[in-house]
């Protein structure tokens, strides 16, 4: 069976947005239309049943929390939270960038003559000078001071 | 009974007496903010409870709500109520809720090998009403579409205007999504009401 033309109607008739024509048309209609009049019934005893639900209240720290957001005191905490982590964030990149250039960029540094990594490699040269001097030495010292073999 | 159109036009336009404390909280006022919160977070609650379905939830959307809100009181055109506003973005907060705990259940499904199927109500441990759980559980049943629009309705008791600014919706799809889930809801809460066909 089909169902009336005016049956969605009805919620607009009991959620009050008709106008008073629109009203007074539908109610002249309901006297005609059983389907209508149990579509209104319906609505006004699932409207009756939901508004009978309360739900649960508002706890008050739930209130007191939303009183610190509103006077941004939560957002406080929160910006004091995202300063250290930048801080330790910061903390981090300085010292990964300085192992970087340490480890990585020796041999570029060396290069493009860096003064630090010049003295390094002048140290380096001047250790092997040394070793050749040591080395000179055990070979030809005794010799030439007189000393036998 | 929504206003003739010429009623509306010998009434004029009644200032929205919430919007002039919008604009105090956005000069920097906290008792304007504190009214504000004092004012909507009961009504709000209540929406954000029946929107996700447990209190937990409710809470975390309303402070999301409310922490949005007060970022952006800048935002806020004057176009519409400030109750309007809010509902706008408690609805937005609720759907992300909603979408975060779906993903969640779904990771836990398949973390269980999916032995569980179907929507799960994670209940409040305080609420042991049947007929309370048993419209939670109806309302978990209905599309997220029809769920906003009844609630906003039935339960926060917004005018189809209000539920069209709300949810940035045409009037005539209001009015045909509250039709549909009047319709399934009186379906599922049958056992309440004897007699309904």
């Amino acid at each position: 069976m089909s169902e009336c033309d005016h049956i969605r109607e009805a919620s607009l008739y009991h959620d009050g947005e008709m106008t008073r024509e629109e009203a007074s048309r539908f109610e002249e209609h309901l006297r005609q239309c059983q389907a209508c009049r149990r579509e209104l019934e319906e609505i006004r005893r699932l409207s009756a049943l939901l508004s009978s639900i309360r739900g649960p209240s508002l706890e008050s720290d739930v209130l007191g929390r939303l009183h610190r957001t509103a006077t941004g005191a939560e957002e406080g905490v929160v910006v004091s939270m995202a300063r250290r982590l930048i801080a330790v964030a910061a903390a981090i990149m300085v010292a990964c960038t300085a192992w970087t250039l340490g480890v990585g960029g020796r041999t570029e540094a060396a290069a493009a003559g860096e003064p630090w990594e010049l003295t390094a490699v002048t140290l380096r040269t001047e250790v092997s000078d040394a070793q050749r001097v040591a080395q000179w030495m055990v070979e030809n010292l005794p010799s030439e001071n007189g000393n036998d073999r | 009974m929504r206003p003739h159109p010429e009623e509306s036009a010998e009434n004029g336009h009644l200032p929205d007496p919430d919007t002039e404390v919008i604009r105090l909280a956005r000069d920097g006022d906290e008792a304007a903010c504190h009214a504000l919160v004092d004012r909507f977070a009961p009504e709000l609650y209540r929406l954000a409870y029946f929107l996700v379905g447990n209190a937990a939830d409710a809470e975390d959307v309303l402070q999301e709500t409310f922490s949005g809100a007060f970022r952006h009181l800048g935002r806020f055109a004057e176009l519409s109520s400030v109750r309007t506003w809010l509902c706008a973005i408690l609805v937005r907060q609720a759907a992300r809720c909603r979408r975060r705990r779906k993903r969640q259940m779904i990771s836990l499904e398949e973390g269980t090998g999916g032995a569980s199927h179907g929507a799960v109500l994670v209940r409040d441990e305080t609420s042991s009403a049947d007929l309370r759980m048993d419209l939670e559980a109806a309302l978990d049943t209905l599309p997220e579409d029809h769920r906003e629009v009844i609630v906003l309705r039935e339960l926060i008791g917004l005018s189809y205007e209000e539920i069209a600014q709300t949810l940035d919706l045409p009037r005539g799809t209001v009015e045909s999504r509250l039709f549909r889930a009047r319709r399934t809801l009186r379906e599922r809460l049958k056992d309440y009401m004897p007699g309904i066909r």
